[in-house]
């Protein structure tokens, strides 16, 4: 299996350095324009927000293209004619695009805290040592997490849907992105269903300034995606022609 | 006797056609098995069964006795007929791609049959013609240990002189009584020296099967007149 992580971690290597090339080009122009402000707030919400969710719909499609391509191209036969089970070739796919993600994410996050910094000393408030320790453990740690576990069960869901489109012999493309949907609304009601139930359990701390969130929504939305990928493997083994 | 691959009443069918039908046979370690039918006869429907590709509708495909999938692909090289390999790979990469899934595949004997076939390891696949890419597939299938051979349709579209060094491979690599090969081909001519048995499709059905030696002495006529017989 890591042969195969290794082998997805190949094939994306020139959208992944066209991607940190995009958000290296990014920050820079962030950079130009934060000489120029005067709010630090401003200068807060402008790096981190930026990037983050156009890089968890970059792996969302980058997840969904993997899969897709392998039937495009027919390489499901070169594939699959490996004896592994379907749920180490989704990992494999999987883990490489949330490798990517991570990597993508640290680097708009180095860069971002550098945008942080000067931001604040431009606008005449430079930062404490102890404020930026707060910003990225505290605060913005738990943001990046919320994120990465979005695009965690964005990629699950994403792959569920499209398996459940290749099981048909055809509309396969609108098959998936019905389920695609159909899995959302799903989720949204398993997610109500259990509000008593989530209620009831402690409450976490998750606060990260502009509000807070209980994070068992979360935790129960993830298991859903473990799920979900579960499910997707299952399938692969059992269901879906190549 | 273990039968290296058994098919119980198996049928396949993909939406309202039905590819193969109700089929039982057996076919015996250490033979070359060639499977011949015109096109939609259930050939690469039957090939990919035993690969694991495809699913059965109804019945069983049981390789060296245990059900076709995840299980018996390691004991399976299966060669289909279009390009199944990643363009973006060299031919090397390949080689050594398939190497750490396949345990048994002989990174020694696959240079020697990449030198054999003309092929270079730094060849981008992309690059490569038709014929040297039905010959690296053979390379990759040949170059493994495997008990079973599947090759559909392995000399299709291919020029005479690729057809020729494939088939010369097929038959030096061949390890009688150790390997069975099941080879679906359309160009009955020029490979049935090779045949130990036939099987015949029709309509996802076996029309005729046997002994390519006795097929040849009942009916008084080579297997390509045969199939044109029983395809006329």
């Amino acid at each position: 299996m890591y042969t195969l992580l290794k082998h997805e971690l190949k094939r994306r290597r020139l959208a992944a350095l066209l991607t940190l090339l995009a958000i290296a080009a990014l920050y820079a122009y962030t950079f130009r324009l934060l000489g120029r402000l005067t709010e630090p707030v401003a200068a807060l919400g402008l790096p981190a927000l930026a990037l983050i969710f156009p890089l968890i719909l970059w792996a969302l499609w980058l997840h969904w293209q993997s899969l897709r391509e392998e039937w495009q191209e027919g390489t499901t036969h070169f594939l699959f004619s490996f004896p592994l089970r379907g749920w180490q070739v989704l990992l494999a796919k999987g883990g490489a695009v949330a490798i990517y993600f991570l990597i993508f994410t640290l680097f708009s996050a180095v860069l971002g805290g550098a945008a942080l910094v000067k931001g604040f000393t431009a606008a005449g408030s430079p930062l404490s040592r102890e404020d930026l320790r707060q910003l990225i453990f505290s605060d913005g740690s738990k943001l990046y997490v919320q994120y990465l576990l979005v695009a965690f069960s964005l990629i699950a869901y994403s792959q569920l849907a499209f398996i459940l489109g290749q099981i048909s012999s055809r509309w396969q493309g609108m098959l998936s992105a019905v389920s695609f949907v159909a899995i959302f609304y799903l989720v949204g009601k398993l997610l109500a269903l259990l509000e008593p139930v989530i209620n009831l359990l402690p409450e976490v701390s998750f606060s990260f300034g502009t509000g807070s969130f209980n994070p068992w929504y979360m935790v129960a939305a993830f298991c859903f995606s473990l799920l979900a990928a579960g499910l997707a493997g299952w399938l692969l083994d059992h269901k879906v022609d190549f | 006797m273990e039968y290296a691959l058994t098919a119980v009443n198996l049928s396949k069918r993909y939406g309202k056609k039905q590819a193969l039908e109700n089929l039982n046979l057996q076919i015996p370690q250490g033979k070359i098995v060639a499977l011949l039918g015109p096109n939609g006869s259930g050939k690469s429907t039957f090939l990919k069964l035993f690969a694991g590709l495809i699913h059965p509708s109804s019945g069983k495909a049981l390789v060296l006795g245990e059900e076709a999938g995840t299980a018996t692909k390691s004991k399976v090289a299966y060669v289909p007929e279009f390009n199944h390999l990643y363009r973006w790979q060299t031919a090397g990469e390949a080689v050594e791609f398939a190497s750490s899934f396949f345990p048994d595949l002989d990174l020694e004997i696959a240079g020697k049959l990449l030198e054999q076939m003309q092929l270079e390891r730094e060849q981008k696949i992309a690059s490569l013609s038709k014929g040297m890419q039905a010959r690296l597939k053979l390379v990759l299938a040949l170059a493994r240990n495997a008990p079973v051979l599947l090759l559909d349709e392995p000399l299709s579209g291919i020029d005479p002189q690729s057809r020729r060094k494939i088939l010369g491979a097929i038959v030096e690599s061949y390890k009688p009584d150790e390997q069975t090969i099941v080879l679906s081909t359309h160009q009955v001519l020029e490979s049935e020296f090779a045949f130990d048995q036939v099987i015949f499709l029709q309509e996802g059905k076996v029309a005729l099967k046997g002994d390519a030696d006795e097929l040849r002495k009942e009916h008084n006529c080579s297997i390509e007149d045969l199939f044109a017989k029983i395809y006329q």
